[in-house]
C-alpha cells in the first residue's frame, strides 16, 4: 500500500516538475518557433521554415512580399538598438563606481543617520517604475532638461545606484575586516590596502552589480517611455510602439535575438561566478594528510 | 634614550589609558593607566578573562587603537601618531586573516612586496620563513586548501618574514584543537629563541601562558594585577584574582592568632584553623591564605615530620585524571578542599570510598599569605 503510494507520489511530483516548466518555458520558446515560421498572416499555423524575419530585421533581401514587411526600416531598428547600448554602458560604468563607492563609504564609516541614508538608497529599488517615470518627466522637463539619451541615463542611474549599492554592500559585509587590518599590519597604506585587498575581494560584487546595472537598464520600458523623448528611442520602446499596431513577425525574430544575447551575457557572468568560488578558500577544514 | 642600545626595552608603554562608552552611556576604562615595558628577545604574555583590556592593549600597540592618555615608544619612538603601516610592528591575528584571493607565497611576501623588495629577494625571504615554520615548498597553495595548523604556520610566516621589531599575537591558538595547541606551543617558543625578537601573546589560557612565557602580566578590569616569572605568578599571586585565576588553589580567609613560637595559627570562619610556619605580618590581622591542590599528601613525610600539618575530612569526590587523583575533601564544617595526588598517596586513595575519613598533610611553609 505505501509502496503504491509512494510510486504515486513520485509519479506526481515528476508530473509537477514538468509542468512547472513548461508554464515557464513554453511562452519563450513558443516566440523562438514563431521566428522561423514563413506565414506572415497567422504565425500560429505553421507553413514553412524561413530565416525571412530575421533577413527582414537587417535589411537583406528576402522573398517576402512588400506588404508583408512591417519594420518601418531597419535603420530605425539599429538606431535604438544603438541608443540602447549607449544608454546601458554609461549608466553601467557611472552606477557601478558611484554605487561602489557609496557602498564602501558606508561599510567602512561611521557616522550620524547611517541607517536612514541606507534606507534611502534601498527606497528607489522598491519604488513602482511608473512613479519614478513620472517624477523623472515632471523633474526634467520643470529644470528645463531636454529629454533625449542624457535624460535616459541620468533616469537609469537614479534607481541603478541602489541595485549596485545592495550587491556591493552585500559582498563588503561578507568580508572579514581584519584582512584590510592585517594589510595595514604588514605595511600597506590606505590606497595600497584598497587596490591589493578590498578590490579584489569585492570584485565579483562589483561585476555582478555591473552586469545587472546593465541587464535592466537594456530591459527598461516604463521609466524610459516617460523620459525618452521622441528622438531617442530604446530598443524596449522602439518593440512596445512596433507591437501597439499589431503584433508582427519580426518581433519574434528581434524577441530571439534578445534572448540569445541575454543568454550569452548570463553563461559569462556564471562562468566568472564559478571561476571566482573556485579561487575563495573552502570553509571546512582540512586534514593535511589527505591531500 | 638611545635606541640602539641592547639592553633598551623595546616597547615601552607609559600610563596608557583607554576608555570606551557603552551603549548604556557609562565610560568603561579598558586601559587604566598600564605601564609596562617589553626587552629585546623576551616572551611577554598578557593573560586576563575576556573584556580585561589585553586585546585593547595589544591593537594600541599595532596601532589600530588610539590611546586617550599616556604613550606608547617603540624602539625609543613616540608611536602616538604613527599610523599602523607605518609601525615596525606585525600582529598574528586570532583568526588568521590570511588572504583568500592570494597564494601562500603571496600572503608570505605581502609586506616585502608593499615595501618594494625586489622579487628575487622577496623569494628567498618567503622561502625561509615558511621553512621556519615547516610549510616551505607549499607557495602555490590556496589558503583555503589548508588545515587549521596550516594556515596559523602561514600566518606566523608572514608576519615574522618582514623582521619586525616586536611579534604581536592576538590568541592565535584559540581555534586549534588541544593537541595542536601544545604542539605550537612548543614551537613558538623555539621560534621565538630562534628568531630572537620580542613576543608579545595576548591569551585567555593560563596553562599556555605558564608554558611559554618569560614574564606573564595577569590584566583585570584595566589594570595591570600582577607582573612576573610564570612560577612567581603561580607560586605567589600578590591577590585574591590572580590566585584564582591561575591554576586551581584553596583559598582560606581568617584572623592571625598570636605567634606561639614555632607557629601561628589562623582562624578560619567556620572554626577550622590553619597552620602556618611563618606569618607574614602581625597577629589579630584578617588574612587571604591559598594553597595548591598539589601541596596536600596522604602520608605525612618521615622527613621534618613537625613541618607538617594537617586538615581532615571526608572524601567526597574522587576523580582518576592519569597522573593524578582529584579530591575534594569536606572538612568537618562542609569547607571543600580541592587536592591533587600522585604516586603512592595516588594508589592509597584508589583504595578509599567516596564518605571515608582521610586525612591530607601540608608543609606549614607552603600556605601564601596573599593580604591583609
Amino acid at each position: 500500500m505505501s509502496k503504491l503510494f509512494g510510486l504515486l507520489r513520485q509519479r506526481f511530483l515528476t508530473a509537477y516538475s514538468l509542468l512547472f516548466f513548461v508554464f515557464l518555458y513554453a511562452p519563450i520558446l513558443l516566440i523562438v518557433g514563431y521566428s522561423f515560421n514563413s506565414n506572415p498572416i497567422n504565425m500560429m499555423v505553421w507553413k514553412t521554415f524561413t530565416l525571412d524575419w530575421y533577413r527582414s530585421i537587417f535589411g537583406l533581401s528576402t522573398q517576402l512580399g512588400e506588404n508583408a514587411l512591417y519594420v518601418e526600416s531597419t535603420d530605425q531598428l539599429l538606431a535604438a538598438v544603438r541608443t540602447s547600448l549607449v544608454v546601458a554602458l554609461t549608466t553601467t560604468l557611472f552606477s557601478t563606481v558611484v554605487g561602489t563607492l557609496t557602498a564602501l563609504a558606508v561599510a567602512r564609516y561611521r557616522f550620524r543617520l547611517q541607517s536612514f541614508y541606507r534606507f534611502l538608497l534601498f527606497m528607489p529599488m522598491v519604488m513602482p517604475d511608473i512613479v519614478l517615470g513620472i517624477a523623472l518627466l515632471i523633474f526634467f522637463v520643470s529644470v528645463g532638461m531636454p529629454l533625449g539619451t542624457g535624460s535616459i541615463i541620468l533616469g537609469h542611474c537614479t534607481f541603478l545606484i541602489s541595485y549596485v549599492f545592495i550587491i556591493v554592500s552585500a559582498r563588503l559585509a561578507g568580508m572579514d575586516t581584519r584582512l584590510e587590518e592585517a594589510s595595514a599590519d604588514l605595511g600597506a597604506g590606505v590606497w595600497t590596502t584598497f587596490r591589493r585587498i578590498t578590490l579584489p575581494l569585492i570584485a565579483p560584487g562589483i561585476a555582478g552589480g555591473a552586469m545587472l546595472a546593465f541587464i535592466i537598464s537594456m530591459d527598461d520600458l516604463v521609466i524610459t517611455y516617460f523620459i525618452s523623448g521622441v528622438d531617442a528611442t530604446t530598443l524596449p520602446v522602439f518593440i512596445y510602439s512596433m507591437i501597439r499596431r499589431g503584433i508582427k513577425p519580426e518581433i519574434n525574430a528581434i524577441a530571439t535575438l534578445l534572448l540569445l544575447a541575454s543568454f550569452v551575457i548570463a553563461a559569462v557572468g556564471l562562468y566568472l561566478r564559478n571561476k571566482q568560488h573556485s579561487a575563495t578558500p573552502a570553509t571546512t577544514e582540512k586534514d593535511p594528510n589527505d591531500e | 634614550m638611545k635606541p640602539s642600545s641592547a639592553t633598551a626595552p623595546v616597547v615601552e608603554i607609559r600610563r596608557a589609558t583607554k576608555r570606551f562608552r557603552t551603549p548604556e552611556g557609562q565610560t568603561v576604562h579598558a586601559l587604566a593607566g598600564i605601564d609596562l615595558s617589553v626587552n629585546p628577545n623576551e616572551f611577554v604574555t598578557l593573560l586576563g578573562p575576556s573584556g580585561c583590556g589585553k586585546t585593547t592593549l595589544l591593537r594600541t600597540i599595532s596601532g589600530f587603537e588610539a590611546l586617550d592618555d599616556g604613550s606608547i615608544h617603540i624602539q625609543g619612538r613616540a608611536m602616538n601618531h604613527i599610523p599602523p603601516h607605518s609601525r615596525p610592528v606585525n600582529t598574528v591575528f586570532q583568526n588568521y586573516a590570511l588572504f583568500p584571493h592570494l597564494s601562500v607565497g603571496d600572503n608570505v611576501g605581502y609586506g616585502l612586496a608593499v615595501r618594494k623588495v625586489p622579487r628575487r629577494e622577496r623569494e628567498m625571504r618567503v622561502g625561509e620563513a615558511l621553512e621556519m615554520v615547516g610549510m616551505n615548498g607549499m607557495q602555490q597553495r590556496s589558503p583555503g586548501q589548508l588545515s587549521g595548523g596550516q594556515q596559523q604556520r602561514v600566518a606566523l610566516a608572514r608576519a615574522i618574514v618582514n623582521r619586525p621589531a616586536l611579534l604581536l599575537l592576538d590568541e592565535p591558538l584559540s581555534a586549534l584543537d588541544r593537541h595542536l595547541r601544545q604542539t605550537m606551543q612548543r614551537e613558538l617558543k623555539s621560534l621565538q629563541s630562534e628568531l630572537g625578537i620580542a613576543f608579545v601573546f595576548v591569551t585567555h589560557d593560563q596553562e599556555e601562558a605558564l608554558t611559554m612565557s618569560d614574564r606573564i602580566v595577569v590584566l583585570n578590569g584595566g589594570h595591570i594585577q600582577q607582573e612576573g616569572s610564570p612560577s612567581e605568578i603561580y607560586n605567589r599571586p600578590v591577590n585574591t584574582f590572580v590566585a584564582e585565576f591561575i591554576g586551581e588553589s584553596n583559598r582560606f580567609q581568617g584572623m592571625l592568632e598570636p605567634f606561639d613560637g614555632q607557629f601561628s595559627r589562623l582562624r578560619l570562619e567556620d572554626g577550622d584553623t590553619l597552620t602556618l610556619m611563618s606569618p607574614a605580618s602581625g597577629a589579630a590581622d584578617a588574612l587571604h591564605v591559598m594553597l595548591r591542590p598539589e601541596q596536600f599528601c596522604v602520608h605525612k613525610p618521615t622527613e621534618a615530620a613537625e613541618e607538617y600539618a594537617s586538615l581532615c575530612g571526608r572524601l567526597a569526590q574522587k576523580a582518576f585524571v592519569g597522573r593524578d587523583m582529584e579530591i575534594t575533601l569536606e572538612t568537618a564544617s562542609g569547607r571543600p578542599i580541592k587536592a591533587a595526588l600522585r604516586g603512592h598517596d595516588s594508589r592509597t586513595l584508589a583504595e578509599r570510598n567516596v564518605g571515608d575519613e582521610v586525612t591530607l598533610w601540608y608543609a606549614t611553609s607552603a600556605p601564601h599569605v596573599i593580604a591583609a
